[in-house]
């Protein structure tokens, strides 16, 4: 019989006779275990079985990492047995130093996954990708939230994806999301990452001062603004908060930010004023507490 | 979507024009090192990621048309201290441009393995743009090898591979150890051999006459506030620069220490108080006193009237200009910069320049001693 042929049919008694027994699978051989994980013709839940067992101590096993990769970067294999192998894989490069001979073979199989057609598996790997960090991925996120019709993910969760490793360089497009109306949700997540941007502070004033925005736009332009600029903020929060017209909400989501800023407006009355037309609890407690609230110490900044 | 990215997108097709005229008129590969300044408007506003893939996609093309004098300190640079598998695999690769191999560049491909040996990844010079899954996928490690192999290995080289192959034992695949055993047995034996003498070309620096603004204001890491010409005029300068935020431990980090090195050497030579040392930063913005102080402080810097780390409060833009800093921008973050060293009289005027390749503390004392007049007793000390 020819060798591979037997090893197979080894590894195949071995998986039938263990069946769901954990501690038998654990200690079959890593030759037995790849020989199942690669088969296409095994049952799906003996592959599985084959990787749980060789997945511990896979870094010490060439041939396992080996196969694990081979089944991953297989577009025709099993979606279920692809994601175990993914699951194997990463669980080991928390094996930082004895992984890192085989992360340059890993990287490229994950980067092959970027336009695979399974979507759950592709998305996936986009957020492993992501989170290295990967040029690669950066690029195809921003291609996509340019061109929706070569998008691996959709516009939010690129976004997000992005704000894993965010550059100046992204803060550009982050101000076209942040300054559309079509997709709340993307437009949102770009708000938050702009957060950080000090040149977005006039963005985040002017959508904070429109009425015509969105509420939850407005309250995180807000929070974005006391941050980036206290004092702008500061007076074009008051003028929100007097307006006994404008979104209770949102006059007690600023009040709240003005109590914890550094910048207080120079209207001592600000409190009573509230209160004496507060027609919502939450503005009242905003209110309250303003008045309590003792000015916050303003931080060390730079002026270079 | 309107967004810059469309302006980034033209100009990467103009590299990529660049780059084809090059290798249909190989005559042209002067024109290459144009795209590899890092204060060229190509990289303003990009990432690191994004310079690093421009700056490796134009170095590997020296591979191909043939790798100049003038191109060898950016090669070196990437090999000597570079951390990023896909430049350092792409410089490798440069090195089999060179006409006229030289042993002497093996001691930087050993450097450069022993750089990225533990952080290899999978890199592509298919497209300045790459798809994957790449055709013609390729490795750091690859390229150093296939680089050495190029240039030949001798004895003292071969001393250092097999320290190499036992420092990353773990860490390379098996078809690296491979090669690397196959050099090993293919290299002439030998204990008591050294390297082959690196190659360190002069990378030229475009500064020229008297150091001098009224525009910048330095702050000091004790927060003291002087004018450019307070510390740099009346007894030689060196004039190192850095970034706390620099990732690569070969760059800033190193600079740094090998200041305190310096700051060390001249007071063995008797050189304290006749020549100052100054570490300014890069990032004057998120770089503010307590930082500087810190980050000299662990590196063994000990700080003093003439020992100082600075920040411009103003006039960063003039000092970038002064010094014809090699440092690229996204934002107010460093995208790309090299090692730059300068030592000014006291006059400010530029003595001489260290760029791109690592500096020695002995070479730059014996340049000072040789400035303050006491050259005798620092180059026979």
């Amino acid at each position: 019989m020819d060798p591979e042929e037997y090893r197979r049919q080894y590894a195949t008694e071995i998986a039938q006779v263990a069946g769901p027994d954990q501690a038998a699978m654990t200690a079959m051989e890593p030759d037995a275990a790849v020989a199942l994980i690669g088969d296409t013709g095994t049952a799906v839940d003996l592959r599985l079985a084959a990787i749980d067992a060789a997945r511990f101590d896979a870094t010490s096993h060439p041939e396992v990492i080996a196969s694990l990769l081979a089944v991953l970067g297989n577009r025709a294999d099993e979606p279920a047995v692809r994601r175990a192998a993914l699951g194997a894989l990463r669980e080991n490069t928390f094996r930082v130093a004895a992984f890192r001979q085989y992360a340059p073979d890993y990287l490229n199989t994950l980067r092959g996954i970027l336009d695979d057609p399974n979507q759950q598996l592709r998305e996936r790997v986009v957020e492993v990708l992501a989170l290295e960090n990967d040029e690669y991925t950066q690029r195809r996120l921003l291609d996509g939230l340019e061109n929706p019709e070569v998008a691996l993910v959709a516009p939010q969760r690129a976004l997000q994806l992005l704000g894993y490793d965010l550059h100046a360089e992204h803060y550009e497009l982050l101000r076209d999301f942040a300054g559309q109306d079509t997709d709340p949700a993307a437009r949102n997540t770009a708000l938050r990452l702009l957060a950080a941007d000090g040149a977005s502070a006039d963005l985040f004033a002017r959508i904070l001062q429109d009425r015509s925005q969105d509420l939850g736009a407005r309250a995180l332009s807000g929070v974005a603004l006391s941050s980036l600029a206290p004092a702008e903020f500061s007076s074009v929060a008051e003028e929100i908060v007097l307006d006994d017209t404008d979104d209770d909400d949102l006059r007690a989501t600023l009040l709240t930010a003005l109590s914890h800023g550094t910048a207080r407006p120079e209207r001592a009355d600000l409190a009573e004023r509230v209160l004496a037309h507060a027609s919502t609890p939450e503005l009242t407690r905003a209110a309250e507490q303003y008045a309590q609230a003792a000015p916050a110490e303003a931080e060390e900044t730079t002026d270079g | 979507m309107d967004s810059g990215a469309g302006a980034r997108t033209a100009s990467e097709d103009r590299v990529a024009d660049v780059v084809r005229a090059v290798r249909a008129d190989p005559e042209q590969r002067e024109s290459l090192i144009d795209l590899l300044r890092e204060d060229s408007p190509l990289y303003d506003g990009r990432g690191a990621g994004a310079t690093a893939r421009i700056r490796a996609w134009v170095i590997a093309t020296f591979a191909d048309v043939g790798l100049p004098d003038s191109g060898l300190p950016y090669v070196l640079e990437e090999l000597e201290s570079g951390r990023e598998p896909l430049l350092v695999a792409a410089a490798a690769r440069a090195v089999r441009g060179r006409a006229e191999p030289s042993p002497s560049l093996a001691g930087f491909l050993v450097r450069a393995l022993r750089n990225v040996g533990d952080r290899d990844d999978t890199v592509t010079f298919e497209a300045l743009r790459p798809r994957w899954p790449a055709q013609q996928p390729t490795t750091a490690a690859r390229e150093i090898l296939a680089g050495l192999r190029h240039v030949g290995v001798d004895a003292g080289t071969r001393a250092e591979l097999v320290a190499v192959r036992s420092a990353y034992a773990d860490a390379l695949p098996p078809d690296i150890h491979q090669s690397l055993d196959e050099l090993i047995g293919a290299a002439p034996p030998g204990h008591c051999c050294a390297p082959a003498a690196a190659a360190r070309p002069e990378a030229g620096h475009p500064v020229a006459g008297r150091m001098s603004s009224p525009d910048i204001v330095w702050e000091d890491q004790d927060g003291a506030r002087l004018g450019f010409d307070d510390f740099f005029l009346g007894m030689p300068s060196v004039v190192a620069f850095f970034y706390t935020r620099c990732g690569n431990p070969n760059k800033c980090s190193l600079t740094v220490t090998q200041l305190a090195a310096l700051q060390r050497l001249f007071a063995e030579r008797g050189l304290t108080g006749a020549a100052r040392i100054a570490a300014v930063t890069y990032d004057p913005a998120y770089d503010l006193p307590g930082r500087m102080r810190r980050y000299g402080q662990s590196r063994g810097l000990a700080f003093g009237p003439h020992v100082r780390m600075l920040r411009a409060t103003s006039g960063h833009l003039e000092v970038r200009r002064l010094f014809a800093l090699r440092v690229g921008y996204t934002g107010s973050l460093v995208n790309r910069h090299a090692i730059e060293l300068f030592l000014l009289d006291g006059n400010g005027g530029v003595a001489h320049t260290w760029s791109r390749l690592r500096w020695e503390p002995a070479e730059v004392t014996a340049r000072v001693a040789a400035l303050t007049g006491t050259c005798r007793t620092a180059l026979s000390g």
